[in-house]
């Protein structure tokens, strides 16, 4: 190797070096640890953990509160990123257009960003209270008041809701950037075509902000994994562990039941699980992508 | 020469970065701390004041008046130290603590209940043993400082005592012909069946019985301790009650809840001041709960309140018959302060039977200082009700397993009142959830 190729290596590295120090000692080095913990037994106040092996995991695995746990999660990812998306792409569509109305919606989409999860739980907590708002208009209109927060599935939906309108609206300027950024000759020209509304949706531009969905729909998996504030402001797990999710009771595991060699065994489970998933879709979007490539390839032959 | 100011600024953000991270090591804590301590000697020396913290969880919504009154009367008397007091919400003190602790920046002082044995264990509160003389704790009974020791040595003043009451509405009793307080499991089905009534003749019930608070895990543990069951096993890892004794005392709950229907829906409330509401507008006739709730109930409604003690269980032994909630809360010193003297100073004033009754008698609890209590609450019918059981002060062993048996006592009540399970399957359920965290 030449000298100048050593200082061309030496610079590119160089600009790396902020980021890997950042990447190694607030991931690598926190990772690391926690997988030191999940192998021993113990709280914060001991000085010394306890070596278990892979009893942390094998408890893990076989606790029901945890197994009762990813099965909310999964329900709520499931539910949550296809209907987050699918509105986020509604109203991004509804307010594309630079109007005054527009604006106007713009705006309100964006509050709820603007709201912490903390402030927007209570807010929520007292509109679905027995003697909320919302259940004072359902006397008004002669309908029985229903205690939204004391029910296995009114509870969860009370979260998703939550889940849906602090985070949902993040998409929808997502969407919406994508879709004014679209080239109008291809919206002229499906038009000239004499495609409606929808088929010029369906056919134009959702594979147009193909990219835009790829990057929301992975965003929002990882997200609706790491439910927690939602759930420990609203409804703390309950009614009887219908909204508790993974992290909750990681969070519970740690530092209630100070059982932190537990907790951290149930971190690396999950991240294990969320990198699966990750993969999963990484590889059938790839895989997309691949026979696009070779078609296109196909067609230029 | 743009590249390399570029490569210089990138290292020094890197190095910046290391910086910042850096100084972990338990020499550099050691060589830190010893530096502060020489400071804050010096501090000492030159006659500036010394600040302690004092961390407690609230029992009154003016928690922070009463204890500033009272930390301004006693800087009055010791113009040197000054005290900063911290309101910690109760369902996050645990957390505040642990992590204060482990930092080495926990509270010099702070309010400890049956939480503590995992701090004292640790080596975090101070062994008062060299500070509280025989005459300190002369006034104490020695149930009270068993409570507060763990190995033998003493690691809190006994501050607040408290036991629990059932407390009821007298209008409600005379209107709906009960004429006795009930005194038996048996009596006070009868008394409730008698005051769950369907007022407006919908079909639907509209006045109950009953109601428990859902928070306060302990009111439903007294049936099961009430029927002969203890609330620990031996070794305090796990519930006592996973036996014949719990399933009756768990079942007399249930019927009361499915079979006899006299206590208030879960589904009618969803958080405690809406639960608390049905109490105080005279729609619920029995609320049992701690002592301390008097002043609570009598602030928020203008209801003729009375109290009697928890009728009796069906135990061959008076304890376990009569038994209701009781605690002692304690007033501990870190063993990370740098002032232990000056921490010994507050503890020693605050627990003075004249100043400590300030704040017992503002909030509603009792003194574990038995004179004490001669001196408060004269002519309260209420207060006298829960003075019995102060003087026997049977109070449960404290245990590190106090906050999971707290939260699985809940998950437990609720299994039985929402019928998601049978009382023997939900404790057999919480006895295997206590033993997923403790392993015994």
């Amino acid at each position: 190797m030449n000298k100048r190729r050593i200082k061309e290596y030496a610079v590119s590295y160089s600009f790396l070096l902020p980021f890997a120090v950042f990447f190694i000692t607030f991931t690598i080095i926190p990772i690391g640890y926690v997988f030191y913990l999940s192998l021993h037994d113990g709280n914060f106040l001991q000085a010394q953990f306890d070596w278990v092996g892979l009893k942390n995991f094998k408890d893990v695995l076989q606790t029901p509160d945890f197994q009762n746990a990813f099965k909310n999660t999964f329900i709520y990812m499931l539910i949550e990123v296809p209907v987050s998306q699918f509105l986020g792409i509604f109203f991004a569509l509804l307010i594309k257009k630079k109007t005054r109305f527009g604006h106007v919606c713009e705006v309100i989409y964006f509050l709820p960003m603007l709201i912490s999860m903390v402030v927007a739980s209570v807010l929520i907590s007292y509109i679905l209270s027995n003697n909320g708002p919302l259940n004072m208009l359902f006397q008004v209109l002669g309908m029985k008041p229903i205690s939204w927060l004391n029910g296995r599935f009114s509870a969860k939906m009370a979260v998703m809701i939550l889940e849906l309108w602090k985070g949902g609206t993040f998409f929808v300027f997502v969407y919406m950037s994508a879709m004014r950024s679209l080239p109008a000759d291809c919206l002229e020209s499906s038009r000239i075509d004499g495609a409606n509304v929808v088929q010029e949706t369906i056919y134009v531009v959702l594979p147009l902000i193909r990219n835009a969905i790829i990057l929301c729909v992975t965003m929002n998996t990882i997200w609706q994994f790491q439910i927690f504030e939602s759930v420990y402001m609203l409804t703390n797990g309950g009614p009887l562990g219908a909204t508790q999710t993974v992290i909750y009771e990681i969070y519970q595991y740690s530092f209630k039941y100070y059982r932190v060699g537990f907790g951290a065994a149930a971190s690396l489970v999950f991240l294990l699980v969320i990198l699966l998933i990750y993969g999963l879709e990484n590889l059938l979007l790839r895989e997309k992508d691949k026979t696009r490539r070779r078609g296109k390839k196909n067609e230029q032959i | 020469m743009r590249r390399k100011i570029a490569m210089l600024l990138c290292a020094s953000m890197a190095i910046g970065l290391l910086a910042g991270c850096g100084g972990s090591s338990e020499e550099s804590k050691a060589s830190e701390s010893k530096e502060e301590k020489g400071a804050d000697t010096s501090d000492k020396d030159s006659g500036e004041k010394v600040k302690l913290t004092f961390w407690k969880s609230p029992h009154s919504d003016r928690e922070d008046d009463i204890w500033a009154g009272m930390i301004e009367d006693f800087n009055k008397e010791n113009p040197d130290i000054e005290v900063e007091f911290l309101n910690v919400a109760w369902d996050s003190v645990v957390e505040k603590e642990t992590a204060a602790f482990s930092a080495g920046s926990g509270p010099d002082i702070s309010f400890q209940t049956e939480q503590f044995p995992l701090y004292a264990k640790n080596g975090y509160l101070l062994s008062l043993d060299d500070y509280a003389d025989e005459k300190k704790l002369s006034g104490y009974p020695e149930s009270a400082l068993e409570y507060c020791s763990h190995d033998g040595k003493l690691m809190g003043i006994p501050f607040v005592a408290l036991n629990s009451v059932m407390f009821y509405n007298k209008d409600m009793f005379e209107e709906a012909g009960v004429t006795k307080v009930p005194e038996t499991w048996e009596e006070l089905r009868e008394a409730a069946k008698k005051l769950t009534q369907d007022k407006d003749g919908d079909g639907e019930t509209d006045q109950w019985g009953m109601m428990y608070e859902m928070d306060d895990y302990w009111q439903p543990l007294s049936y099961i301790i009430q029927a002969g069951a203890d609330m620990w096993n031996k070794n305090l890892t796990n519930i006592g009650f996973n036996n014949e004794q719990g399933v009756e005392g768990l079942t007399f709950f249930d019927q009361l809840y499915h079979e006899d229907q006299v206590v208030l829906p879960l589904e009618k409330y969803t958080n405690k001041d809406e639960e608390r509401s049905y109490f105080y507008n005279g729609q619920v006739a029995m609320f049992p709960q701690q002592i301390h709730y008097t002043n609570i109930i009598k602030e928020a409604s203008d209801i003729n309140l009375g109290a009697f003690a928890l009728p009796a269980g069906p135990a061959s032994d008076e304890e376990h018959a009569k038994w209701n909630f009781a605690n002692i809360g304690m007033l501990s010193i870190s063993s990370q302060t740098k002032y232990p003297d000056e921490a010994w100073k507050f503890v020693e004033y605050i627990t003075r039977p004249e100043v400590e009754k300030i704040y017992l008698s503002e909030v509603g609890f009792f003194s574990p200082q038995l004179a004490t209590n001669d001196m408060m609450y004269e002519g309260d019918e209420i207060m006298a009700v829960a003075a019995e059981g102060i003087k026997k002060l049977q109070v449960s062993p404290a245990s590190d397993y106090a906050n999971a048996m707290l939260q699985n006592l809940k998950i437990m009540y609720e299994n039985v009142a929402r019928g998601e399970k049978s009382p023997a399957d939900s404790i057999q359920a919480m006895y295997d959830s206590m033993k997923a965290i403790s392993g015994e």
